[in-house]
């Protein structure tokens, strides 16, 4: 997916003004995000369970070489192929590749947003390779022609009416049908697609070292056809998926089904350790592993911003994240949007185009809160801003601008002085009102929707005194 | 946090927003501590503590501005209140990552952060700690004043300070504190992101606005006046009128009685 997110801003506003979509968003807080609550308030040891994730993905991170190494020896000794992915588009080749030397006509895919990285169903309709999403919010978005909304709700900006439109347009169905007839035209169109398919490519939420297994976890069960109907399986997954043991699975599970949806367990959960053996009756006859970094490796070496890899991606901080619910999935530009998208975004497509990324969150911790292993996302979002506002790092030196840092350093010398602190507030007060929106460092866009305060004669230092003297006469 | 209160003496440090715009909170935040037989003390020299550039991203303009701070502080012995959650977990949580490489300051940011306390947090303990309060005359009204509140990110998600406030407010007599939904959404502020992201920002205040509506109550409190600043300008843009207060000046002006100040003095 080619990355736009210098278009933050413009697509923000665009979204707020779209009343459909503001309708859509809003069910984000009383759905998902409350679930979520609820579910996790009801699981016994929640925050200790938070902690032990946590620490697991720390230590695997630290231990990475060692546990991809026994991943992929399980994996091969299970009579799988293991591939290692510089890049995206190393990734996209190989898939590819795989499918030309095959003969494979159809692909049906289950939901990956690592494909989305390496805008996977492109390079291979290039191909002449048909490519079918087969989870039901990823096909409605691939019907519209548009990249997910959500980490695991790809759809959730379209109400059911706009599908029943969307299906009618593309699939010629009645205009009027309502959810479950919409449901049923998918599972129709998608049955024969998975019939059909010579590939089934899915994502992995694991992979589990010390047994070789790919876990996936879904609600459709298109995930389970798609690792077992097709002829060959090619599971993408991004480095860090990998976790050191099938003990750890049990909470990993907990930690992101409750987060992600709020239910105690999906409906699916599959688990994939290699092809077909002689003994099965089915399964696919290859399973190939791709291993993707695509510019994790230098997230791993950045000791502030790594534990942005510890991420289940379950959504959960999109659902708590009060910015995500006005300006929605697209607005962010890239794969990954809300607040860990902030961060993984302009680590991974760059901090220049993306510097508005770590600036659009008021820091509220809600997403931090929300997190099933504790990332500290606001942290990193104010280091983010560090490196964009002073150019601390020496591939992109200063990316903000020289005015507002200019700025910064008068307003902190006025404030280090008490007098002059009050006279640049007076100022301050004064200009508000009176500078076009364009001079957005100054508060006058602020005052289109809010009566700006009134300035006090007196500030508190003078007031108290005053009041302090009065006693001591 | 254990906090053992038994000083005499505490000493405010009142934050920018409430020094330059909103004075009488500070003055509040004096009287209520007076009232519970506790003098407050002003450091009449204190500055910015750097948040709003450390939020940023400028953080040698933070670090100077922050230095300041504890040179100032380190010799002030007594407990320091702040009336707001933002400006308090500035020093308590980023103050260590801010000078994560300064060896000298790092001891002394550990001395001060053992004597800074939110207000709230701040009068809960001795509320809780110190049976002085059951002497406090509560102001007798046979009206009672509905009030919600707005739980302010970084008091609650910083410094997890959730129940106090509410405590707090349960205890005024002249109060019938009202839960609005949704009170632990952030209102929009951010400090620099309600510049920055005018509109999105107005579009979260909008959104709080409508919790706020929804109990129809005569005051909104919280524990930080930025938060209000930005609630509060949209309450008067839009004629709404539930009017702002903080939360010193909420248990300043409902529930502690004359009497008990003129017993404290």
């Amino acid at each position: 997916m080619k990355p736009q997110t210098e278009l933050f801003k413009q697509k923000s506003v665009e979204t707020l003004h779209d009343v459909k979509i503001q309708e859509n968003l809003s069910g984000l807080y009383s759905g998902f995000h409350e679930e979520r609550i609820k579910v996790s308030s009801e699981t016994e040891n929640w925050e200790s369970m938070r902690e032990k994730g946590r620490k697991i993905k720390a230590h695997t991170l630290d231990n990475l070489d060692k546990y991809l190494e026994q991943l992929e020896k399980n994996i091969i000794d299970s009579g799988g192929n293991v591939f290692y992915a510089n890049s995206a588009s190393d990734a996209s080749d190989y898939v590819t590749n795989l499918a030309k030397e095959r003969g494979v006509k159809s692909v049906v895919k289950s939901k990956s947003m690592i494909s989305e990285e390496m805008s996977l169903n492109h390079h291979l309709e290039i191909q002449g390779i048909e490519s079918v999403e087969t989870d039901l919010g990823e096909y409605i978005v691939q019907l519209a022609d548009e990249p997910p909304y959500h980490i695991i709700a790809p759809a959730i900006h379209k109400s059911s009416e706009e599908v029943s439109k969307l299906f009618n347009e593309k699939l010629g169905t009645d205009p009027d049908y309502g959810i479950q007839d919409l449901t049923e035209v998918a599972r129709k169109q998608l049955r024969q697609k998975f019939i059909h398919a010579d590939m089934g490519i899915t994502g992995g939420n694991f992979m589990v070292a010390d047994t070789g297994t790919l876990v996936i976890v879904t609600n459709e069960g298109n995930g389970r056809m798609c690792t077992s109907m097709p002829r060959i399986h090619v599971a993408i997954v991004g480095m860090e998926k990998v976790i050191p043991s099938v003990s750890d699975l049990g909470l990993f599970l907990r930690l992101l089904i409750r987060s992600a949806t709020g239910q105690w367990m999906s409906s699916y959960v599959t688990t994939v350790s290699g092809p077909k053996r002689s003994t099965d009756i089915d399964g696919p006859e290859e399973f190939h592993l791709v291993i993707v970094d695509n510019g994790r490796s230098k997230m791993i070496a950045d000791p502030k911003l790594r534990e942005a890899l510890y991420c289940l991606r379950c959504g959960a901080c999109l659902n708590a994240c009060p910015v995500y619910r006005k300006v929605g999935g697209h607005s962010y530009g890239w794969v990954y949007p809300g607040p860990i998208g902030s961060i993984v975004s302009p680590m991974l497509t760059g901090l220049s185009d993306g510097k508005d990324l770590p600036f659009a969150s008021t820091l509220c911790g809600s997403c931090k809160e929300a997190c099933p292993v504790n990332i500290d996302i606001p942290r990193m979002l104010l280091h983010l801003r560090n490196q964009v506002s002073e150019g601390n790092t020496s591939e992109n030196g200063l990316i903000g601008s020289r005015f507002e840092r200019g700025l910064s350093s008068i307003a902190s010398a006025f404030l280090s002085s008490p007098k002059w602190a009050s006279k640049l507030i007076s100022v301050a007060g004064f200009i508000s009102d009176k500078l076009p929106d364009k001079f957005s460092v100054f508060p006058s866009a602020w005052t289109r929707t809010k009566e700006a305060p009134h300035l006090p004669k007196k500030n508190f230092i003078e007031m108290w005194n005053e009041q302090n003297n009065a006693n001591d006469l | 946090m254990v906090v053992v209160v038994n000083k005499a003496n505490v000493s405010i440090f009142a934050t920018c927003v409430v020094n330059h715009i909103y004075p009488n909170v500070g003055m509040s935040v004096c009287n209520v501590l007076n009232k519970l037989g506790i003098s407050t003390t002003v450091e009449t020299t204190q500055v910015c503590c750097g948040q709003p550039f450390f939020n940023s991203g400028y953080w040698s303009d933070a670090r100077k501005l922050g230095k300041k701070f504890l040179e100032l502080y380190k010799s002030v012995e007594d407990d320091i209140v702040i009336p707001s959650g933002s400006c308090t977990s500035m020093i308590r949580n980023h103050y260590p990552d801010l000078f994560e490489d300064d060896d000298d300051l790092l001891p002394i940011i550990n001395d001060v952060n053992s004597r800074i306390y939110e207000f709230t947090e701040y009068v809960s303990c001795i509320l809780v700690n110190d049976d002085r309060n059951m002497d406090v005359q509560k102001k007798v009204s046979g009206h009672t004043t509905r009030v919600t509140y707005h739980e302010a990110c970084h008091l609650s998600r910083e410094l997890g300070i959730k129940e106090e406030p509410r405590k707090l407010l349960n205890l005024v007599d002249g109060v019938e504190f009202i839960e609005m939904p949704k009170s632990e959404v952030c209102c929009g502020f951010g400090g620099l992101f309600s510049v920055k992201f005018a509109d999105i920002s107005s579009a979260m205040m909008n959104e709080k606005i409508d919790s706020i509506q929804s109990v129809d109550c005569e005051f909104v409190t919280s524990s930080d006046s930025s938060c209000l600043m930005n609630i509060g300008g949209g309450l008067a843009k839009n004629n709404i009128a539930t009017k702002p207060m903080h939360i010193a000046e909420v248990i300043d002006k409902f529930m502690l009685g004359e009497d008990a100040h003129e017993a404290s003095n």
